[in-house]
């Protein structure tokens, strides 16, 4: 079988090096910091589950696999948008 | 049974089981659980002294989190290359990518201790305050599990090139190993580097 000289998973590697990017060049640019943050966060949320579904394969895998990172990235995501924006006074502060 | 559309994916159809060694996922779990731990603790800590994470903060270099983060990522990427050659029964193509894993794996290593020389360097220490108590505990636990990861991919490498075929679920274990390294540092960058008043 011919070798493949590049890695299977391109496409998802090209969107996390874009939104790894994307997040850096928001951070360097966005004038309202709440906004900029909130994105940033939840980007990384996306990028995290790129990586287990993708790369770590866990689309293919039935539960309960799958749901424990699925809410962990959730749960991670959660915490630490609802920390930031409870500082910032956006939610309840 | 539904068949997915997308493509090519290194499974094709779902499976009730995960790659690798099922021990494995039970530890990446318990890993991943220790660092949302670490998130909750400095999102709490962060909401108490907010002014004085923000000005923390400000003396890291975001641009060295982003370059660090295109090294993890690149590295996690040819180890799904990796995983896919064993498959594929080309330990040889396998132990290339595994090679370019491990070469992108020193760029982030190199220059997480270059990041830390500097801070060391100019009076900044996990004493300086809450903010770097945390930033070296947090980076330095992921250091600690970087580098044994680099360990196992230096073994990895050794191995493949000593069979033709073989050597899946150990490559496949690794892989999952290198992608939790990869997806941690995926928070701890926007996390510590990137959230400003």
């Amino acid at each position: 079988m011919r070798e493949n000289p590049m890695p299977p998973m391109a496409g998802t590697f090209a969107m996390l090096t874009g939104l790894t990017v994307a997040s850096w060049a928001m951070f360097e640019t966005a004038a309202a910091p709440g906004v900029a943050t909130s994105a940033v966060i939840l980007i990384a949320c996306l990028k995290i589950r790129l990586v287990f579904v993708r790369f770590m394969e866990l689309r293919w895998s039935v539960r309960p696999w799958r749901q424990v990172f699925e809410v962990w990235s959730a749960a991670v995501t959660l915490v630490i948008l609802g920390g930031y924006w409870y500082a910032a006074g956006l939610w309840g502060g | 049974m539904r068949t997915p559309s997308l493509s090519p994916p290194m499974r094709k159809t779902p499976s009730a089981a995960v790659p690798g060694d099922p021990g494995i996922w039970t530890f990446l779990a318990a890993d991943v659980a220790m660092f949302g731990l670490f998130f909750l603790i400095f999102a709490s800590e962060r909401v108490q002294a907010i002014d004085l994470f923000e000005q923390s903060r400000r003396l890291l270099d975001p641009n060295v989190g982003m370059v660090n983060t295109l090294f993890l990522l690149t590295s996690s990427w040819f180890m799904v290359g990796a995983a896919h050659a064993v498959r594929q029964r080309q330990n040889r193509q396998a132990r290339r990518f595994v090679g370019l894993a491990l070469l992108a794996g020193l760029g982030f290593g190199g220059l997480k201790l270059t990041e830390y020389a500097l801070k060391i360097g100019a009076g900044i220490t996990m004493l300086t305050n809450d903010f770097f108590t945390y930033y070296f505990i947090f980076t330095g636990v992921h250091f600690l599990h970087f580098a044994a990861g680099m360990v196992m991919l230096v073994v990895l490498f050794r191995r493949l090139g000593r069979v033709r075929e073989g050597h899946g679920l150990w490559t496949d274990s690794i892989a999952c190993y290198w992608h939790m390294v990869d997806l941690l540092w995926l928070m701890l960058f926007p996390m510590l580097y990137l959230m400003r008043s």
